[in-house]
């Protein structure tokens, strides 16, 4: 009987272990130089044509600007300092936020997860306001706080105040008990048990919550900034939109993938070097 | 556990959201702040008497629902189109996958100036946005489905000569069910978030939920917003609650074999 193969990229390795490192990697970071090249073929491709679509005028520069105008826009934007400003105060809100938001979560799902009678009090509440993401509220918010700095504060801290508080305090429940158990053997104090055991075994889901809470912070932000706003990197999207000036769009939009990428790449960074310690052998 | 500590567990999760009303009511019935601002929780339902405010809010509705069933239709279409491209052929996933990974980084709300611009903000430019809010979790989780098929699965197809199209449709497919359901789940939600907010970003003519939401807002009628957004809150919950049960229904097979 013969086995035929097909394709044989998809059975040569030997453990699915291997299989997914490599998948992980691959997507992460694109490995060997060949897989590289392959992988920068398609976007140039899509960069010739476009430039040559607007080189040949197959479709209106007003519709799609050609890359090398968004080039240039880009400069003249960070060039004028456009750029700098708005991304500035956005970040500066961001920063707010995100310390605001992130502090109190942090404290309420500390709460919650160590006292079941905090998480019975203030947990079913707290699970039904996170099924409704902050969009939806914006309107009512806009009633209440008017359409200041206010209202982004408001907006930021409760869209990473509840993933964050949900997923420090399942972290901290989800601690195997019998760990809490050999500190009760060797007679730890309550405050050793809290920081030798507790907050380490709970960090990576606190991190995990963390990283989404910033990305919410992120993305509100420049959903506030598009609705309500007169600076930030959000207004100046919206700004370009008002004036037709799609390269001022576009710009904007790479600026926005690239700050939300890096912003979440650093707190990667950040997990990366506290946990440290769980080395290779962990789980 | 008892029935009577899981009742009064419940009973104290109630306090709270019940503190809450209570207080929002005093503070709007004694005047501590402006009805431009807040009004009474009771009062939302006072815009309901008005036919025209009531033919608006259904017709809202339902304009909502068909754009978010169009928008999920193509944008789970698609989404599956190039999930299953990238999970099949790695020469597509290699040439494709960064590609795709990097446009993904663009929140997709950040798209929509420019999808007004291409598609106007009406119907079109609507269900463009809420395909896309769509799409992006399809591809993921139908390509992490393809490619996460175990491998002794695929050798099983191997061993009994299965054609590619055999191997595709008794192994492969299955087995990244899982998956894909979860993706789709998680696609449905996005489309009600995408139809939402594109609802609220881009305005226009045509009607929708979110519409009858922000014309509430620039009447500054408190109580027409804080009546659409409720609407919309529990249009939220319900399909969660919907699709909960659906995926539960969707996997039962799998329970039941393993």
């Amino acid at each position: 009987m013969s086995i035929s193969i097909r394709d044989p990229a998809s059975t040569a390795p030997a453990k699915p272990s291997q299989a997914t490192e490599a998948r992980v990697s691959r997507i992460r970071f694109g490995g060997t130089i060949w897989r590289a090249s392959q992988s920068l073929m398609f976007p140039l491709l899509i960069v010739l044509v476009w430039s040559a679509a607007s080189a040949q005028g197959w479709v209106s520069p007003k519709i799609l600007p050609s890359p090398a105008t968004i080039a240039g826009t880009f400069w003249d934007l960070l060039a004028g300092g456009d750029i700098g400003t708005n991304l500035g105060i956005s970040l500066v809100r961001v920063a707010k936020g995100f310390v605001i938001g992130g502090s109190l979560g942090l404290a309420l799902g500390i709460a919650m997860g160590f006292s079941r009678t905090a998480e019975i009090w203030i947990g079913p509440l707290f699970r039904t306001i996170s099924q409704i993401p902050s969009l939806v509220w914006i309107p009512l918010l806009m009633q209440l706080f008017g359409i200041d700095e206010m209202l982004k504060l408001v907006i930021m801290v409760k869209a990473c105040l509840i993933p964050i508080a949900i997923t420090s305090s399942e972290g901290i429940r989800s601690i195997p008990r019998h760990y809490l158990e050999v500190a009760q053997v060797l007679g730890l104090s309550r405050r050793a048990r809290i920081v030798k055991i507790v907050l380490p075994g709970a960090l990576p889901s606190i991190f995990s919550g963390l990283r989404q809470g910033l990305s919410y912070v992120w993305v509100s932000l420049v959903i506030v900034e598009m609705m309500v706003s007169a600076e930030g990197i959000g207004y100046l999207m919206s700004w370009g939109r008002l004036l037709f000036q799609l390269d001022v769009v576009i710009v904007c939009m790479i600026l926005v993938g690239v700050i939300g990428f890096s912003l979440d790449f650093g707190l990667q960074r950040l997990e990366a070097r506290c946990l440290r310690w769980r080395g290779a052998g962990a789980p | 556990m008892t029935a009577r500590t899981v009742w009064s567990e419940r009973w104290r999760g109630a306090v709270l959201p019940v503190f809450v009303l209570l207080l929002w009511s005093a503070a709007t019935c004694d005047g501590w702040v402006s009805t431009d601002v807040l009004v009474t929780p009771w009062r939302m339902l006072a815009p309901l008497g008005d036919a025209s405010i009531r033919s608006d809010l259904i017709a809202g509705i339902s304009a909502s629902a068909v754009r978010f069933s169009e928008g999920a239709l193509l944008g789970i279409t698609l989404g599956l189109g190039l999930g299953v491209a990238l999970g099949l052929s790695r020469p597509t996933d290699r040439a494709i996958g960064p590609s795709f990974h990097a446009v993904r980084q663009i929140a997709i709300f950040a798209w929509v100036p420019l999808l007004t611009a291409w598609f106007g903000n009406g119907d079109l430019g609507k269900v463009v946005f809420i395909a896309l809010g769509a799409f992006y979790p399809v591809v993921m989780g139908t390509y992490e489905g393809i490619r996460g098929v175990p491998l002794h699965l695929r050798e099983i197809g191997q061993l009994y000569c299965f054609g590619p199209w055999r191997l595709l449709r008794r192994i492969v497919l299955p087995a990244a069910v899982p998956a894909i359901v979860a993706a789709l789940q998680l696609a449905i939600i996005f489309s009600w978030l995408a139809t939402i907010g594109a609802e609220y970003l881009m305005g226009g003519a045509s009607r929708g939920i979110g519409t009858f939401v922000m014309g509430g807002r620039e009447q500054l009628r408190t109580d027409i917003v804080l009546l659409g957004v409720t609407v919309i809150a529990a249009s939220g919950f319900l399909l969660n609650t919907l699709l909960r049960a659906g995926s539960r229904r969707l996997l039962r097979w799998r329970d039941a074999t393993s």
